[in-house]
């Protein structure tokens, strides 16, 4: 097997479906071979998911309805003129530039740093740094957020130490309510990330041009600038970028952090304009996710461009030799040191507040007097009460289910695509093209959309598998096109030969070589699901509650000390998941992210 | 009870999705970690279990089950009450949208319910007042009615947009007149009593704020905090200010309390309560009184002051129209406004609505303690509503 090639991190799939065609796929006939009927019945799945939130949300964006029947009223740009008339979109917008720039930097700096550690010296310990990355990987970011607004809030023991530090005042050292918190959770929450796509960059790299530069008598300090970050630029840009959308996207944080401290960005708009107003405002909350949808798209224009810009590197990407490590000498403990602290600051930390809040009677900050009221009963409540087992089998069937269907479908699409079938063209450009739709737009959507037609799916699950399985068919196309590119065309030329039939040769050739690509993507797809919130806020409903959706309502409702334990637990159950798959897929030679 | 892909009045739809989902699961499970898939595969021999164990009752005619409904109506004591039970046991779980806080007193409430009539389930759903009343109107519009009993301190929406079952409400007879609609609309289960919280560590004896004219000190500058949702948040205090204040002076005080950057939660009020017994605010305005008292018992260091005039609110509850359990919802309403539902409102430290059940905190309510308190009515509330909002935006976003 030569699929052993992880998928590549320069994301050329957020390109929105422009790709250069490779000589190979060329060669072959216009696709006349594969069966129409499939092509079609792939198009038309992808169309029915992705055109029509799209288009109803521009319909609902130009129009005032009627709340109680949903009859269309009146054509008008007046709620475009509320979103772009209103100074407050401005600042949203501003805010939603600088907090997404700043996480950027922060995840971007201390994924690299971990990275560069981990796979270029030979620091010891240093595979700490994937099990805390992995495991983060499972806990929900609402959970997480949690944690460090506990951590970092007034009370907290860090405005505790730095009052120790710096003398206590009036108000709080550090204010977490304001951008500069915001930015610094966020980019907490992104750190895993950057550092498991760096780290596969990096270790992909040819060392020979570092063992050059070392042997031309270059210190480690120019080797590493001119060097090993030189050629990974483009990762790094990338990734940079990759955080910055996502954070422009993000609610967790928006919502938790900076709500309280009157910090708007463009999520929280939307969201408050459909929760804080009554009847819901969909004709704003559509303009406004019309407007955020063209930030996106213009953002993931430049990314697709960086990304391809970054071509001209990657012909010294290409040999993957067994990397030299950097000899650090004494300074190798400095660099654990680093991990460790990392690892303390990422996990130990807000995970312990999390037990200690999960074994108080009601949430106080740590003190001697308040660790002899410590109880159980918040866990006993979390693992025993019926709400909490029926959310986990939620999250699981809808995360399971989500994962399979993408990756089922985009395994199909993106291989005619690959093949250049008629009509793959289309499929891989639709199926990319809910990554220029953020969550919290899908949700309004969908949202909208779902009530008014009369397909009686609101209130249950297939609501959300449908919002679920649109917006990460994008994830998909990349791991099965990954995994389809890896695989040389004469062995299913050699099965057609021999008289197989398109389908039996997907079923009998294909699909086995891919299953270790669509193995890691399923398990992403599962994961990512798993976690969402901006979605299933908007779309679950009293039965068909999720984990994630859960906690946040534990939050607002103030029920802190049981939400802790029962995160606890579902952060237990889904890191040890993660880490079996990580540990898998590990063995079996693919990288995850 | 499973609620997976169930869409709750016809469990017909679920025969078609679940061998289906079953093969996906168990494929998806299989393909990411082999070994995971005996237990995909156990967990879905159980939801199938569970379905075949569903009774086929598919939607019930529902036109038979007003006529019962009606017939039942007309029924006394305990000859109604049996009536209910045998209609209600027939049906789905009862579903429960309310703004109790579910630990405290929402639980509680549905598990004696539920071993009182055994048999019947409570599913709650809990959310604040703007919560409940998005979910339900929206719901509506997707014709698909959810909910089967309702609570929220607001009833115009749910008016509006023909929502309200109206009933006779047996249990509640004695009511007083102001704790209840006369077309049977609602009955208050229970009355708040908003007044500021603080931290008894974070702010000394002396330094307690006594009066409105005290929020104003430069001291509590970005130290306070309250919730956003309606009247239990800064719509009720804006509110209250200006009808026991007046319009004229009312809106000075508020703008100078738009100077005191207080902290705009998107939370509960009783999350407010936690956060500044946490330690990050040291006040929390318009938050409920009796959920220091609750707090204060297991040791946090929270109380309230008891700053008049106090504002009095009442928590108004009812049956939704096109309810898909009409039994149950009668049932656990009545035993929700029974003397015996009311107790447990007592017991968790809230303010009955029952003229038979005192607080067990008799320092709670105003009435009791002689101190000056006025009443927000449901109807006034939404009357002002939008008003209020603008003082909001002017002077507190």
């Amino acid at each position: 097997m030569t699929d052993t090639v992880p998928p590549p991190v320069r994301d050329k799939y957020l390109t929105q479906g422009r790709r250069k065609r490779s000589p190979r796929s060329r060669r072959g006939g216009r696709g006349r071979d594969f069966p129409r009927w499939l092509v079609t019945l792939l198009a038309v799945v992808f169309s029915v998911l992705v055109i029509p939130p799209l288009v109803y949300l521009l319909v609902v964006s130009a129009t005032i309805q009627d709340f109680a029947t949903g009859a269309i009223t009146a054509v008008t740009w007046q709620n475009y003129a509320r979103v772009l008339g209103s100074s407050e979109t401005l600042i949203s917008l501003r805010n939603s530039f600088v907090f997404a720039a700043g996480s950027g930097l922060i995840a971007l700096t201390l994924g690299g740093t971990q990275a560069l550690i981990v796979e270029r010296t030979n620091a010891p310990l240093r595979q700490i740094a994937y099990l805390v990355a992995v495991i983060s990987l499972a806990v929900p970011y609402v959970l997480y957020t949690i944690a460090w607004v506990l951590l970092l809030g007034t009370a907290g023991p860090v405005n505790e130490l730095l009052a120790t530090i710096f003398g206590t005042g009036e108000a709080p050292v550090f204010n977490v309510y304001s951008l500069t918190g915001m930015i610094l959770v966020e980019g907490f929450l992104w750190s895993p990330l950057s550092f498991l796509m760096l780290a596969s960059s990096f270790r992909n790299a040819n060392a020979s041009l570092e063992e050059a530069a070392l042997m031309s008598g270059a210190t480690l300090r120019q080797t590493l600038s001119r060097i090993t970050l030189r050629l990974s630029m483009p990762a790094i840009l990338a990734i940079l970028m990759l955080v910055f959308i996502r954070a422009v996207e993000a609610f967790e944080v928006p919502a938790l952090v900076g709500l309280p401290g009157g910090v708007d960005v463009l999520t929280t708009d939307i969201f408050l304009s459909i929760r804080q107003t009554s009847p819901p405002d969909y004709g704003y909350a559509s303009a406004f996710s019309v407007l955020m949808l063209i930030v996106v798209a213009v953002l993931l224009y430049f990314y697709g461009r960086l990304s391809r810009s970054a071509g001209k590197y990657s012909s010294i990407t290409g040999k993957s030799g067994g990397a030299k490590l950097i000899d650090l000498g004494r300074w190798r403990f400095l660099a654990t040191g680093l991990l460790v602290a990392n690892a303390v600051v990422l996990l130990v930390l807000p995970l312990s507040l999390l037990v200690w809040a999960a074994l108080s009677p009601f949430y106080v900050p740590f003190s001697a007097e308040a660790a002899s009221r410590l109880t159980l009963m918040h866990f006993e409540t979390a693992l025993t009460a019926d709400q909490y087992v029926d959310d986990i089998r939620n999250t699981l069937v809808l995360s399971a289910g989500a994962a399979t269907l993408v990756l089922g479908f985009t395994a199909l699409a993106a291989w005619l695509a690959v093949r250049r079938a008629s009509g793959g063209r289309y499929l891989d450009y639709i199926a990319t093209t809910p990554l220029i739709i953020p969550g919290i737009v899908m949700g309004v959507a969908i949202l909208s959309l779902y009530i008014l037609v009369p397909l009686p799916i609101y209130g249950t699950l297939w609501i959300l598998l449908i919002a679920f399985v649109t917006r990460y068919l994008p994830y998909g196309m990349r791991y099965s096109f990954s995994g389809i590119l890896q695989i040389s065309r004469e062995l299913e030329e050699s099965a057609r030969v021999s008289g197989a039939e398109p389908v039996t040769v997907f079923r009998r050739i294909v699909a086995p070589l891919i299953m270790p690509s669509l193995a890691a993507g399923w398990f992403f797809v599962f994961l990512i699901a798993a976690r969402e919130l901006t979605m299933a806020i908007l779309l679950s409903s009293a039965g068909t509650t999720v984990v994630s959706v859960r906690l946040f309502d534990l939050w607002q409702n103030g029920m802190l000390t049981e939400l802790a334990a029962f995160g606890v637990v579902w952060s237990a159950i889904m890191s040890m998941a993660a880490a079996s798959c990580y540990y898998l897929a590990k063995r079996a030679g693919i990288d995850m992210y | 009870m499973v609620q997976t892909f169930r869409r709750r009045r016809d469990p017909r739809i679920r025969s078609l999705y679940l061998p289906w989902l079953a093969g996906a699961l168990a494929a998806g499970l299989l393909m990411a970690c082999g070994d995971d898939g005996g237990a995909g595969a156990a967990d879905t021999e159980q939801t199938e279990a569970d379905a075949a164990a569903t009774p086929e009752q598919a939607g019930a005619a529902d036109e038979a089950v007003l006529g019962t409904i009606e017939e039942i109506e007309q029924l006394e004591g305990e000859e109604r009450e049996a009536a209910l039970l045998e209609c209600a046991t027939a049906e789905e779980p009862l579903l429960w949208y309310t703004t109790l806080i579910e630990d405290q007193l929402a639980r509680p409430l549905a598990e004696a319910f539920e071993e009182r009539y055994p048999g019947l389930t409570v599913e709650i759903s809990r959310s604040n007042s703007s919560g409940v009343i998005e979910k339900m109107v929206t719901e509506a519009r997707a014709g698909r009615i959810e909910s089967d009993v309702w609570s929220a301190s607001q009833v115009q929406p749910l008016k509006e947009a023909d929502l309200i079952q109206p009933y006779s409400f047996p249990t509640a007879a004695n009511y007083p007149d102001d704790l209840k609609d006369a077309a049977g609309t609602w009955v208050a289960s229970n009355v708040y009593v908003f007044s500021p919280g603080y931290n008894t560590q974070a702010v000394p004896a002396d330094a307690v704020p006594e009066t409105y004219e005290d929020l104003l000190d430069p001291r509590w500058k970005g130290r306070m905090a309250w919730s956003t949702s309606s009247t239990s948040g800064w719509t009720g205090f804006v509110g209250h200010v200006l009808e026991t204040m007046g319009e004229e002076e009312g809106m000075a005080y508020l703008e100078q309390l738009g100077q005191q950057d207080i902290a705009a939660l998107d939370v509960s009020a009783r999350q407010v309560v936690d956060q500044v017994i946490a330690g990050e605010y040291d006040i929390g305005l318009q938050i409920f009184n009796h959920h220091t008292i609750i707090s204060a018992d297991v040791g946090a260091p929270v109380d309230w002051i008891p700053m008049e005039p106090l504002m009095v609110s009442s928590n108004p509850t009812g049956i939704t129209k096109g309810a898909s359990s009409p039994c149950a919802a009668r049932l656990f309403t009545d035993y929700q406004l029974s003397l015996e539902g009311q107790e447990l409102f007592r017991e968790a430290d809230y303010l009955p609505a029952h003229p038979d059940v005192s607080a067990k905190e008799e320092a709670l309510i105003p009435e009791d303690t002689g101190l000056e308190y006025q009443v927000m009515g449901p109807e006034y509330f939404d009357e002002h509503e939008d008003e209020w909002n603008e003082v909001i935006d002017q002077f507190f976003r």
